[in-house]
Parts: C-alpha cells; sequence; structure tokens
C-alpha cells in the first residue's frame, strides 16, 4: 500500500538532490534549475499532505509556490543575463566582491 | 541640643571654606574669622558640658546620616557625646581657641598668613569629627582627614626644603599606621557579624565583639591580632615607637601648630582612640601588656633623647613623645581614664610651654638654645610661663601635672613593677632635660645681643590663661570625667610613689644645674667620656638611618619590581598581547569565511539548518 | 486504479528522482532543461496518483511549459554551452583535490539533510489516504481559491505584477537613438 510516507520519501530524495546541485554547479543558471528542483520537491510534499488530510489548502499553496517560483526565475534569469553582458562569465565561483 | 553640638563641628569647616575668599588687604579679617569660629565652638562645648560639671552623666547619640544601608552593610555618619568626648572637646576647643588667638599675633607677618589660618581651621573641624564620632569608620576618615591637616601645616613654609620634607616624613609615618589600623577595622567589621548585624558602631560594638571573643579561644587571638592592628593606628598618630620619628621633624613647622597639633590635641587622638575602644581592648590581656610595654619604652627612649637636643623645640618635642608614651602606658596598665586624664593636663601645659617658646623665638629669633641666656631678667612674664610649664611638667605639687603623672606612677606601682622602675628613671630624666633647658636659657648672662621685648597682649592673654589651667586643672575636678566603668581602674595615690617622684623631680633639676654651673673644662672632659652615648643619641640611636636603609634597600627594588610587573606582564602580556593580538589574530582569521561566494554563505547557511532541524526534532525523538 | 497505484507510483517516483539527478550532475544547460522536463512530467503523474487534477495540469502547462521554456530561451540567448565548464574544471586541476574535498562535504551534508528528513518522517504517523470525496478538481480548487484563499490569491497577482516591473526595468537594453 501506498502510503504518506511513500511521497515524503520521494519528496525528501528531491529536496537534496536539489540542494546539491545548488551547492555543487558552476553555473548561475544550473544553480536556477536545481533550485526548481526543490520547488518541486516542496510542492510535492504538500500536495501529498493536502491529500492525506482531506483539506485542500496544500494543493491551493502548491498554486501559488508555481505562481511564485515562475516570477521567481524569470528576475533570476534577468540577473544573470545582465552579469553575462557585463562579465561574460557565468561561473558563481568569480562573483565575489562580497569578498572580505 | 543636637543640632547645637553639630554647630561646634561644623563652625571651623565654615571658616575653612571662607577663609580663601578673604581678599590680601583683609588678612586680618580672616584671622579674626578662625578665631570666632573656634571661641563659639568653645562657648557651645562649655554649654554642652554645664551638666556634667554638675554631675549629671549624660550622652546623646543622634544619627542623622545613613550612609549606606545593605542587607550585611550598614554605614552611617553621626555623632555620639558622652563625657569622655565632652572631656576631649572642651581640650581641643579651649587650648585651640587660645592658640587661634595666640596665632593673630604670631603670624602677623607672615605671607602665607590666610593659608594658616585655613589649615587651623580645618584641622579643628577634622579633631572636633574624630572626638564626636559614632562610629569607627566615620573616626577613620576624620582620622585621616586630622592627618591631612597635619602635613598641610608643618609644611606651612613648603619652600623650606626641611620642612617640606618633615610634612612628607610626617604623613607617610602616620599612613603605614593607619594601614595597620584599617586592617584592624576591617577585621572588627568581619567579627562584629557575630550577633547578626554588622556594625561600626562604638556603641553596639562592644557586646558584639565581646560575643565573638568568648566564643572560642581562636577567636581570642583573633581579637588580639585585630586589637593591636588598631593600635598601629595609635603608633603612627601618637608617635610611639617605632613610629616616632616624624614628630621630631615636625618641628619645623610653625610654633603655634607644633603647640595645637604636635602637643595638645592631634597626637593624644590616639590616646582617645584607645580610650574610646578601650572595653574592647580589655578583652585582650595580650593586647594591653604589649601597649604597656611600647608605651613604657617610648617614654624612656624618647627623654633619653630629650637630654642632648640643642633646639628648644626639639626638646619639648622629644618631651611629647616620653608623655604620650606615659599616657598609652597608662592605658596599657588597665586605666584609660588615667590616661585621658594625664592628657588633659598634658594639652595645657605643653600647650603652655610650647607657646613660651614661641614667644622666646619671636623675641630672640633663635631656637638654640646653648645661643640664649639670662632671659629670666630680659622677659620675665614669659620666662614665668615656662617655669609654670615646667614646674607642671616635671610633676611637682600644686601644679596640675602632679596629679596626672602620680596616678599613673601609681598604677603602674600596683601592676607593673619593671615599667614602674622605668617610668621612675624617666621622671628623673625628665626633670633633667627641663632643667637643663632652663639652665641654658633662663639663667646666667644674655649671650643675645638683640633688644629683647616682651610679646603683645595677643601672645600673652593665652599664655597666662594655659598658665593657670596649668596650675590649676588638679583642682577642677576633670577627674569626673573619666572615672567611669568603661574607662578602666581606678587607683589610690600612693605616698611612697608621690615622695618619690618628687624628690626625684628635684634631684634632676638640681643636677642640670649644678652641671652647668661647673667650669667649662671640666664639662667638655664630661662630654668626651661619653662622648660614644652623646653620639647614638644625637643620631636618634640610628632610627633615621635604619628607616633610610628600608626604604632605599626592600621598598624601593619591591616597588620597581612591581612597576616593572605591571607594566610587562600586565599591560603589555594580558592586555596587550593576550586580549588585544588574541582578537585582532582571531579577526583575521575568521574573516576569511567571507570568500563572497554564494556557494559558500549556502553551504554554511545549509549545515545551519542541518544543526537546527537535529535540534528541534531528532533531538526530541531520541529522548 | 488501486492495484495500478503502486507500480505507477514507483515508475513514476522512480523517474523523477532518476532525471534530478541527471539535470544535476550532467553539464550541458540544455540537456539539463529537459531532464528538468522529465521531473516534472513525473511529478504531474504523482499528482494525478494524488488526485490533485489541476494541479498536475498546472504542473505542466505552466512549469514545464512556461518556466522551463523561458530557461531554456535564456540559455540559447547567451549561448551557454557548459564547455567552460567542463574547460576550467580541468583546467584547475591542481586544485581538484580542494575542490574534491569541497563536493564531499556538500554530498555528505546533503546526505545529512536527507537521513534528517527520513528520521523525521518516519517518526509520523503514517496516514491513509481518504478516498472519498476527495478531488482536487477545478471546481473545488477554485471554490476554495476565490473563497477561503482570496487574499493570497490577489497578493501573488501582485507580486507578479511587481517581478514584471522588475525584469523590464533590469533587462532592457538603452535604446541608442531617440524614437
Amino acid at each position: 500500500m501506498i502510503s504518506l510516507n511513500h511521497y515524503l520519501i520521494t519528496s525528501g530524495i528531491l529536496f537534496a538532490i536539489g540542494a546539491f546541485g545548488v551547492l555543487t554547479r558552476k553555473n548561475i543558471i544550473m544553480i536556477l534549475l536545481s533550485i526548481e528542483i526543490m520547488l518541486n520537491a516542496a510542492n510535492l510534499s504538500f500536495v501529498a499532505f493536502s491529500s492525506a488530510l482531506g483539506d485542500l489548502g496544500g494543493q491551493v499553496i502548491s498554486l501559488f509556490v508555481v505562481a511564485i517560483a515562475a516570477s521567481e526565475v524569470a528576475i533570476g534569469l534577468a540577473i544573470a543575463v545582465l552579469i553575462f553582458r557585463n562579465r561574460g562569465i557565468l561561473d558563481p565561483n568569480e562573483m565575489n566582491l562580497m569578498k572580505w | 541640643m543636637t543640632s547645637r553640638t553639630w554647630l561646634i563641628l561644623f563652625l571651623p569647616l565654615v571658616s575653612f571654606v571662607l577663609l580663601p575668599f578673604v581678599p590680601e588687604e583683609k588678612r586680618k579679617f580672616g584671622g579674626w574669622i578662625a578665631c570666632a569660629s573656634m571661641l563659639f565652638a568653645f562657648i557651645l562645648t562649655l554649654k554642652l558640658a554645664l551638666p556634667l560639671f554638675q554631675g549629671e552623666i549624660f550622652h546623646i547619640y543622634h544619627t542623622p546620616l545613613e550612609w549606606i544601608s545593605l542587607p550585611g552593610l550598614k554605614l552611617e555618619f553621626g555623632l555620639l557625646i558622652d563625657p569622655l568626648s565632652i572631656l576631649m572637646l572642651l581640650v581641643v576647643t579651649g587650648v585651640g581657641s587660645s592658640i587661634f588667638f595666640y596665632s593673630l599675633e604670631y603670624m602677623e607677618h607672615d605671607p602665607g598668613y590666610r593659608r594658616y589660618f585655613a589649615g587651623l581651621s580645618l584641622f579643628s573641624f577634622s579633631m572636633i569629627g574624630i572626638v564626636i564620632s559614632s562610629n569607627l569608620l566615620e573616626l577613620f576618615i576624620f582620622w585621616e582627614l586630622v592627618g591631612l591637616s597635619s602635613y598641610l601645616l608643618i609644611g606651612h613654609w613648603y619652600q623650606k626644603p626641611a620642612a617640606a620634607d618633615a610634612g612628607k616624613k610626617a604623613f607617610l609615618t602616620n599612613r603605614v599606621g593607619d594601614f595597620g589600623f584599617l586592617i584592624g577595622i576591617l577585621l572588627l567589621w568581619t567579627f562584629s557579624s557575630s550577633t547578626g548585624i554588622r556594625t561600626l558602631n562604638f556603641l553596639q560594638l562592644t557586646a558584639t565583639i565581646t560575643n565573638f571573643a568568648q566564643t572560642s579561644s581562636a577567636n581570642q587571638t583573633w581579637l588580639t591580632v585585630a586589637m593591636l592592628l588598631i593600635f598601629s593606628g595609635v603608633l603612627g598618630k601618637s608617635a610611639q615607637f617605632p613610629l616616632h620619628v616624624w614628630l621630631p621633624d615636625a618641628m619645623e613647622g610653625p610654633t603655634p601648630v607644633s603647640a595645637l597639633i604636635h602637643a595638645a590635641t592631634m597626637v593624644a587622638a590616639g590616646v582617645y582612640l584607645l580610650a574610646r575602644m578601650f572595653p574592647l581592648f580589655a578583652l585582650s590581656p595580650v593586647a594591653l601588656e604589649v601597649i604597656a610595654y611600647i608605651g613604657g619604652f617610648t617614654a624612656f627612649f624618647a627623654a633619653t633623647q630629650a637630654i642632648i637636643q640643642k633646639d628648644i623645640k626639639r626638646i619639648l618635642a622629644y618631651s611629647t613623645l616620653s608623655q604620650l608614651g606615659y599616657m598609652v602606658m597608662a592605658v596599657g596598665l588597665g586605666s584609660a581614664g588615667i590616661g585621658m586624664y594625664h592628657l588633659t593636663t598634658h594639652a595645657f601645659f605643653k600647650a603652655l610651654l610650647f607657646l613660651s617658646a614661641g614667644s622666646i623665638i619671636h623675641a630672640t629669633e633663635e631656637q638654640d638654645i646653648t645661643a640664649m641666656g639670662g632671659l629670666l631678667k630680659k622677659m620675665p612674664l614669659t620666662s614665668a610661663a615656662f617655669l609654670i610649664g615646667s614646674f607642671a611638667l616635671i610633676g611637682f605639687w600644686p601644679a596640675s601635672g602632679f596629679f596626672s603623672k602620680d596616678e599613673i606612677l601609681s598604677l603602674a606601682f600596683s601592676q607593673n613593677r619593671f615599667l614602674f622602675w622605668t617610668s621612675v628613671f624617666t621622671v628623673f630624666m625628665t626633670a633633667l632635660y627641663m632643667g637643663r633647658t632652663i639652665s641654658l636659657v633662663f639663667l646666667g648672662s644674655s649671650k643675645s645681643r638683640k633688644k629683647l621685648h616682651e610679646p603683645t597682649q595677643k601672645m600673652i592673654l593665652p599664655l597666662a590663661l594655659l598658665s593657670f589651667f596649668s596650675l590649676a586643672a588638679g583642682f577642677l575636678g576633670l577627674q569626673r570625667f573619666v572615672h567611669s566603668e568603661t574607662l578602666g581602674r581606678h587607683v589610690e595615690t600612693n605616698s611612697f610613689v608621690i615622695s618619690l617622684a618628687t624628690s626625684l623631680g628635684i634631684l634632676g633639676v638640681c643636677v642640670a644645674f649644678s652641671f652647668y654651673k661647673i667650669r667649662e673644662k671640666k664639662r667638655k672632659q664630661f662630654s668626651e667620656t661619653f662622648g660614644w652615648l652623646n653620639e647614638i643619641l644625637v643620631r636618634k640611636y640610628y632610627m633615621d638611618d635604619l628607616y633610610d636603609l628600608i626604604l632605599r634597600y626592600i621598598q624601593q627594588p619591591l616597588a620597581q619590581f612591581l612597576n616593572w610587573f605591571e607594566k610587562r606582564i600586565i599591560v603589555e602580556g594580558v592586555v596587550n598581547q593576550a586580549a588585544a593580538g588574541f582578537t585582532a589574530k582571531a579577526g583575521n582569521h575568521l574573516r576569511k569565511l567571507q570568500t563572497g561566494r554564494i556557494q559558500t554563505y549556502l553551504s554554511v547557511f545549509c549545515a545551519g539548518v542541518v544543526v537546527i532541524i537535529y535540534f528541534l526534532t531528532i533531538r526530541t525523538l531520541h529522548q | 486504479m488501486n492495484h495500478l497505484q503502486i507500480p505507477l507510483f514507483y515508475i513514476f517516483a522512480l523517474t523523477a528522482i532518476a532525471s534530478s539527478i541527471v539535470v544535476v550532475k550532467d553539464r550541458r544547460p540544455t540537456y539539463g532543461v529537459l531532464a528538468l522536463a522529465v521531473t516534472m512530467i513525473s511529478l504531474s503523474g504523482l499528482f494525478i496518483l494524488l488526485q490533485a487534477y489541476f494541479v498536475a495540469v498546472i504542473q505542466i502547462l505552466i512549469y514545464a511549459g512556461a518556466i522551463l521554456v523561458l530557461f531554456l530561451f535564456v540559455i540559447m540567448l547567451l549561448g551557454v554551452t557548459g564547455a567552460d565548464e567542463a574547460q576550467e574544471i580541468s583546467r584547475k586541476n591542481k586544485m581538484t583535490s580542494i575542490a574534491k574535498m569541497h563536493r564531499n562535504i556538500k554530498i555528505l551534508l546533503a546526505l545529512t539533510l536527507l537521513s534528517e528528513l527520513i528520521t523525521v518522517i518516519f517518526a509520523l504517523q503514517d496516514s491513509k489516504f481518504p478516498q472519498e470525496n476527495f478531488a482536487g478538481t477545478v471546481e473545488a480548487i477554485g471554490t476554495a481559491l476565490f473563497t477561503n484563499y482570496l487574499l493570497p490569491f490577489e497578493l501573488v497577482s501582485g507580486i507578479l505584477l511587481i517581478g514584471i516591473f522588475g525584469i523590464v526595468n533590469l533587462a532592457h537594453k538603452e535604446l541608442k537613438k531617440p524614437l
């Protein structure tokens, strides 16, 4: 029987993979992509709980998450484009103006 | 009544505050302000003392100000008047007023006139403060103030290096004694907690400390230690051995200062302290014995040095040391009352002696007795005063000194034979050095070429007054003030003692007179044979040299070492390198955490999240 | 439907996990985007299994359809090939040991996170799914959205508007000559 735990564990695995991607990739756009994975994992968790508890709120929130993810990605990509235009580079390690 | 009493304390303070504002042209006015304040204080004291003269015993206790009041710590500022303090007040304000009056003339031409009177007023304020204090801490505060005033007044002519040095010596020696005193106070403070309240109040202290001492024998020893430490304060202030070294040097100050501070009042503060705390001292026979021996020794010791002095003031200074020794010895032998009685009579005749010496110095402009002579004819009034004073000092009837000194000797006779015989020998020496002084100053032919004249009214009046009291004080019934249970035992005067003392006195004077009648050559021979003795005495038993060595080889290196220690190890080491350096290095390393890279920050963030989740959820799960 | 649930779940779940690993591992961005699309579609399948029909469709339409397409546009616009990433790794060969250590730490971190999540999950009470009267249909979601969740709904539209303003302000090029 597929229970809530199955979905939650899947969500957890996806989240961890996304986190690893965020920490590891050397390209800003790929980092943004990894953030998308994490958001999706969260969505899955919300919907799973919504189904398990019989409350539609989880799914509604999931819709909001999608909307916000959309705007966040758009802005993130705009910034990435700007950086690329100014510096010609997309390596986050090079963007260290905040260094001590 | 209490507000009047406070007025006695604050009048001299007002004078002290006002004096700096008196302009140069009106300087005499400043002198009168000071005199007036003391005179009023004296009148108020008389009014206060009236019931006592009529036979009533009373005491006032008034604490208007609670300075600090915490659980376990209670310091107050208040007033305690009982027969003991009234007696001291009478002495301080009475003799003080005379001396202030005398100074109007004596210091007339001194450029530091106003500063002098300000100093005297400050001193009076502090001394009165000591006498009326209700608790040990308040007394200590005034004690220190008195020391300060003494320093300022000794060094009045500060441009003279000897005077400045003397002031320093007085203050520092006093400080050494006060250090012990303070530790003693702290110990008593600790001990007084035995009944639950910690207090330094004189009224309550006796009960709590008695309680403390009786609980165990270890406590008894601690009490002895504490009382001996308090006695060290007396050593400093009342110039007992080994802290006596400042008093002879203090003669660099103006003569009225010597009269007031170093004869009548300040040095008597130590004896007053002993009397005030006598019930506690009585709890420790060991302490009393130490006190008696130190007193007796100082009396003997100082008298030996008085014999060879050439400066008239220094003779009187050593004489004061000797008499103070007597007072302290009396306390040590078990009667603070007798000690206080001698303090009173001594105040009168010693002040008289100093003031007449001042008159002599004023007239002859000379302090060396070998350069004086024949003053009996030239300055009869002054000579009479000085002679009356000497009379009292040696202890001939009917002068006041007779009564007090004989009580002391009788006390010694009944308590401690050894001290009795040393005191008797000291009486002989006292007669010897006073006889010598009289012989050289007043008898014989005049060596001075100046036209000598008697001082004016302002100086004569105090002399007359003090002469009267020196003669009459034995009959005024002042004993009543000091013969109470709390002040120790009472003695019957012993006729053997009286006759012994009087005959020795006469013997001493005769020896002195005849010595100076012998021809010059024989005198020189005598001096040569006893040259070695003379040398020791002149060098003050090498005590000054001893202290110099101690300072140079022990204190200085220690001070330098501590200075080095503080500079190198504490300031540089601990603060600079350890604390500051560590912070700087830590900062240097820590700032490398700011790599500026997002992924670094995110990693740390993620690690933090992991830790938080652990603490929030998994820990509670496993418990 | 029940007897299909178990295999379907596993198919969708494993596909999602596998393709997300591809997203994270592969150097080439375009392949990453495509792998992410696969992940999203699998997730959508999972949503349908959970009876969240509306959300499933929205996931595909908007997430996979719009957002990933945006990603693709930008990647094409910038001409990112992922070649420089590969170059960089080989160039900094001497730093690889430190880089390897860092990467290992990060793997460890992610695994720790995962293990914590799993521990927490297992501590929870297991719930079964209610079958009756529950469905994430359009009507149900619509009703909820316009009654209970009206305020967040309006606020999200506000956020989108602000997002648009922001992007236009950030990314537009200055005109070289006046219109």
